[in-house]
Parts: C-alpha cells; sequence; structure tokens
C-alpha cells in the first residue's frame, strides 16, 4: 500500500511540492509470542464497521458484560497513529527515508504495538475492567493493521446492509458520492473478509436488532465472556430498540452496491436485485461518469451521456 | 526544564541536526558520529562510490497520532491519556527504535544523533518529546543550496521551489526558536574551512571528550563525500555563480531577506 501524501506539507522530502512515496512493511504481522509483551494482551475487543452500520448498539451492549467496558469515544488511534507511523517504513528508493533504517519489520510492528496500546492500558486502569471493547469508524478501512497489530485481541466485523449504509453515507450532512459512498462499504468488508485472524467473527446487524438475546448468547462465549441469562438480558436492553429501517432502501447509492457489491451482500445473506431499473442505470452512469483520467474520462463522458439518454428514455416511458 | 520527559536511555543525549537539504546536514552528521558515544542511522552505499542518507523520519511518522493527540472535539487519544501521559508514550516509541538502532549499530554508544530534513516542519513535536535534545542547525548560503538542490534526482520543478524550500526552513526554525533549551547554529562555509574544528567545538559544547584518536577519526571522516547522489566535482562554495543571472535574480527574489541576514548579500549595495 503506498500513500501520497498531500502537497500541504506532509511530505518527508521536506518540500511540498515533490511527491513523496511512502510505503508499509511487507509484512504487517506481529509475532504472537511478541505480542504478550503488550500490557493489554488478549484484553481488546475491536469492532470493525463502517460507519452508519450501527456498531455503537452492539458496543453498548457488550459494555454491560461482566469485567467489560465500553470506550465511550472513540480513539482513532489506527486511521489517525497507526496507519501514518506503519507507511513511513521505507522510502520509494533503496536507503530512502524510513524507519527501515532504525530496525527490523518486527520491531516497528511491536513498538507500534505499545505505542496504540496507551489509550486501552489507561481506560483499563481506570474503569478497572477487565476487558475492553473499542469502536472507532475508521478502524475498518486499516482492519488489516488492526489484524496484524492485534493477534490476540478478538475482531467483530459488524456488518449492515450495504446499500443502507452507503445510502446514508451519501445523505446530508454527509458528503460521500453514491460511488464513494458505496465504494467504502464495499472496501471495508473485502478488507476484513480477507483477513486471517484467528479471532475474527462477524455479524448482522439486522440481526441483533431482530433479536438481540438471541445474537448476543451466541455472540458472547466466542468473545470469551462466561455469561448469565441476566446478563444477557442487561446486554440485550443496552441494544435499543429498532429503529423502523425500510426493508431496502437503496437510492443510486445502493443499486451502486447491488452491482459492484453483489457478491457481499450475497455472501452476508441480503435480498438481492432490490434496486428499480432507472436506479441502476443512474448508478451505471455513476461509475461510468467516475473514470478520472484521459481517454477513460473521455469513454466515461460518452458512456453517461448515452445512458443518460437512457435515463430519460425510461423515465418518458415510466411516466407515460 | 532540560529533563527528559519521562524515565529514557537518551535522557539528554539526544541530537537533532536541523537545516534545509542541501545544506551540509548529512555531512555534519557524518562528522558527529565519528566520535564513540554518538551514534545515528548510518547513509548507504546505493552503489559504488555513491553513498546516500538513510533518514529515519520518526517524527514524520508520529505526526498524525500528533494530531490526534490534539484532537480538540472530545475524542481521540487526549479522551484518555493526559497531555504528558502522551508525550511519555511518544519518548518511548523513539527511544525504543534509536535504542534498536543503536544497538544495531554500534553498541557501545550512548548518544544518538537524529537527522531528517522535514524535521524543521516538526519543531513543536519535536521539542515537545526531546526538550532535553541539543539542536544544531546548519545554515547554508541559500544559492548553494538551492543549485546543490537542482542538480539532485530530488530536485524541485523550479529554482523558485527550491528557493522557497530554504526560506521556509529557517523561518521555521526562526519561529520556533524559543522552544530550543540547547541550541547552537553551524556555518556550513565554516565547517567545509575547517571540519575538524568546528566538530570539536560541537564536541566541546556537547561536554563531550576529544582526544587525539577521536580527532584524527573526524578528519578521515571528514574526507568522506556523502550525498553526492551522483553529482560529481569539487565540493565547495559560490558554485551558484554558475547559475544563469534570471535563476540567481529569482533566487534572491525569494530569499534575499534571510540572505542579508545571514550576511550572504548586502541588499543595500546590491
Amino acid at each position: 500500500m503506498r500513500h501520497e501524501p498531500a502537497a500541504s506539507g506532509s511530505d518527508d522530502s521536506g518540500l511540498a511540492s515533490v511527491t513523496c512515496v511512502h510505503m508499509r512493511p511487507p509484512e504487517l504481522a506481529l509475532d504472537a509470542e511478541a505480542a504478550t509483551e503488550s500490557a493489554v494482551h488478549g484484553r481488546l475487543i475491536f469492532l470493525l464497521a463502517t460507519p452508519g452500520s450501527g456498531a455503537e448498539r452492539l458496543l453498548r451492549a457488550l459494555g454491560t458484560l461482566p469485567g467489560a467496558a465500553a470506550m465511550p469515544v472513540p480513539t482513532h488511534i489506527f486511521e489517525r497513529g497507526v496507519h501514518w507511523i506503519l507507511e513511513h517504513w521505507e522510502g520509494p528508493r533503496q536507503g530512502g527515508p524510513g524507519l527501515s533504517g532504525l530496525t527490523d519489520v518486527q520491531s516497528v510492528l511491536l513498538e507500534t504495538r505499545l505505542l496504540a496500546d496507551a489509550p486501552y492500558e489507561a481506560f483499563l486502569r481506570r474503569t478497572g475492567a477487565e476487558r475492553v471493547i473499542e469502536y472507532s469508524p475508521g478502524h475498518i478501512s486499516v482492519a488489516d493493521e488492526v489484524a496484524g497489530l492485534y493477534p490476540d485481541a478478538c475482531l467483530v466485523q459488524v456488518v449492515r446492509d450495504g446499500r443502507q449504509v452507503a445510502a446514508r453515507l451519501s445523505s446530508p450532512p454527509n458528503e460521500s458520492s453514491p460511488r464513494e459512498a458505496a465504494k467504502r462499504w464495499v472496501d471495508d468488508q473485502r478488507l476484513v473478509l480477507s483477513l486471517k485472524h484467528p479471532n475474527l467473527s462477524d455479524l448482522r446487524v439486522e440481526d441483533l436488532l431482530r433479536d438481540p438475546v438471541q445474537l448476543l448468547t451466541a455472540v458472547a462465549p466466542v468473545l470469551g465472556f462466561e455469561v448469565d441469562e441476566d446478563a444477557i438480558a442487561r446486554a440485550a436492553a443496552a441494544v435499543g430498540i429498532a429503529p423502523a429501517w425500510p426493508a431496502v432502501n437503496t437510492g443510486r447509492a445502493g443499486a451502486v452496491v447491488e452491482i459492484v457489491g453483489a457478491d457481499l451482500l450475497h455472501h452476508f445473506e441480503y435480498e438481492m436485485n432490490t434496486a428499480r431499473l432507472p436506479q441502476r442505470v443512474a448508478a451505471w452512469g455513476d461509475m461510468a461518469i467516475s473514470a478520472n483520467v484521459g481517454v477513460g474520462q473521455k469513454v466515461g463522458a460518452a458512456v453517461a451521456e448515452r445512458l443518460a439518454r437512457r435515463v430519460r428514455k425510461v423515465r418518458g416511458a415510466l411516466s407515460r | 526544564m532540560t529533563e527528559a520527559p519521562c524515565g529514557s536511555p537518551f535522557d539528554g543525549r539526544v541530537i537533532f541536526v536541523l537545516g534545509s537539504r542541501r545544506t551540509g546536514t548529512t555531512w555534519l552528521q557524518e562528522l558527529l558520529v565519528a566520535h564513540p558515544a554518538i551514534v545515528g542511522v548510518p547513509p548507504v552505499e546505493v552503489e559504488p562510490g555513491s553513498i546516500d542518507p538513510r533518514e529515519p523520519v520518526i517524527m514524520g511518522a508520529l505526526e498524525e497520532f500528533w494530531r490526534n493527540a490534539h484532537d480538540a472535539e472530545g475524542e481521540g487519544v487526549p479522551a484518555y491519556l493526559e497531555g504528558d501521559e502522551i508525550i511519555a508514550v511518544m519518548r518511548r516509541f523513539c527511544d525504543s527504535l534509536f535504542t534498536r538502532a543503536r544497538d544495531a549499530y554500534k553498541p557501545g554508544a550512548v548518544w544518538f544523533v537524529e537527522k531528517s530534513p522535514s524535521n524543521t516542519k516538526r519543531l513543536p513535536l519535536i521539542t515537545s518529546v526531546y526538550r532535553d535534545a541539543w539542536f544544531i542547525s546548519v545554515v547554508r548560503d541559500g544559492r548553494d543550496a538551492v543549485r546543490s538542490l537542482m542538480d539532485t534526482p530530488m530536485a524541485p520543478l523550479t529554482v523558485s521551489e527550491a528557493a522557497a524550500e530554504w526560506v521556509t526552513a529557517l523561518d521555521d526554525l526562526q519561529r520556533y526558536r524559543h522552544l530550543f533549551r540547547r541550541f547552537r547554529q553551524v556555518r556550513y562555509e565554516a565547517m567545509l574551512q575547517d571540519p575538524v574544528g568546528a566538530a570539536v567545538d560541537l564536541f566541546e559544547w556537547l561536554g563531550l571528550e576529544c582526544s587525539d584518536e577521536i580527532l584524527s577519526a573526524v578528519e578521515e571522516r571528514s574526507k568522506r563525500e556523502v550525498a553526492r547522489y551522483g553529482v560529481t566535482g569539487p565540493i565547495g562554495t559560490g558554485k551558484w555563480m554558475q547559475l544563469p543571472a534570471h535563476e540567481r535574480a529569482k533566487i534572491v527574489d525569494i530569499a534575499g531577506d534571510w540572505l542579508a541576514e545571514l550576511g550572504y548579500i548586502d541588499l543595500g549595495s546590491s
């Protein structure tokens, strides 16, 4: 993974106008034995969810379990901390700027892990809890780093129907376009599904809302909690009342998800092909117009124009 | 306040070499590590005869964590850690990596020298985490620095950009000068004239011994050409005169104030 820091001053060449490319380490997996040096070894539960998925409900619920504490606000420690450190592993050329000049990959991973531990360690100390549950909305986008640095943690992928998530992320006050919102959900889920982590599980938020007792009864032991019915009842109550979500409200963003993330919807057993024809046509147009370079842009514009004409035709036909 | 923010294996024994690119910072680091007590990340021979610096950019790596630590919206790291705890966490991170580098490159050393050109952009961060550090700024005639930079593979597109980079580094150093507890400025031109003398001055300032053996090591190091990036020809000052007149004028246009301030030009007579 490579990044090109913005010209605003993040570049490490010391010159804003020069594009400076850095790279993450070739391997992201902290040695499991080394991870035992951590003061929070085996005590963390990370919820991985695209924003707008309702992970906060599970966070609240798990936080009521005996010995557990839910962190009240996100740490953002990965997307605003760890990720940037790892991206400074190596420069673009041999011997170029980077942490690789200081030591080996495993040492950098371990020291980064110990740095990331700090807010969790402080929270555990303050609350006296045995386990801590955290949800930062940006963590799922760097889930490979979470999994790599925390082989001893439990990771829970919290999934909500991508069409609804994308629709929400592309509605005010959020600023994403339908295509960007859909891409965010799809990329996030694919990244988590690609992980090889010993303690990774997933659940659908719709199932949590439909029957919290049943779902929490199944999830708690997977996360290492020994709980009785009272504890589950308290946790289920913390989930809150299910909102009146529309069955499947797609819109253009949802239609894009159906096109580019059909396999994911299928994987998570969501009902398919709910987008109406005009929405699907508009979604294709969206994707075509998003082509952003050279010939691709021209082709994209031409395709979008043709699709727009089709949309007008379809709309005309529908109105008649 | 010159003590480390937490227990540190390098308490009061980290040196930051600061300066714009092509001002001699790599060379100064080379002179410093000639001392047996000082270690830094050594340059690497990328191809026969071509030795490039290897900058750790550790402070650049911590930049986002630093931003996180200053979250004003009640989220992020400061929701769980006090300011001094955050600084201590960052210090331990850096110290641990410096220790590993020390153990790999020069196990007997007790000082660490860090040199990354972008450090001048992160002075509040650096001086918070290493308030006990020693800061050495290298200053070179901006016209020579620009000309030299334009000869490298990392050259910016225009002479104007290179000049602006040199100015920005000096602006940053001036703006945050009050944050340095231990600060020394050295001139590249003086180093070139007497590298051993320059090194001895710095060793004495740092409180380090200077035996004949160490002086010989410095002298030997001073002859080693580093960070040439394929440029051949003699090292020297005043090579900016080879630049076309319009480029020289551009540099003075952008960097004139600093060139005059540092005594490289006389704006009154020009």
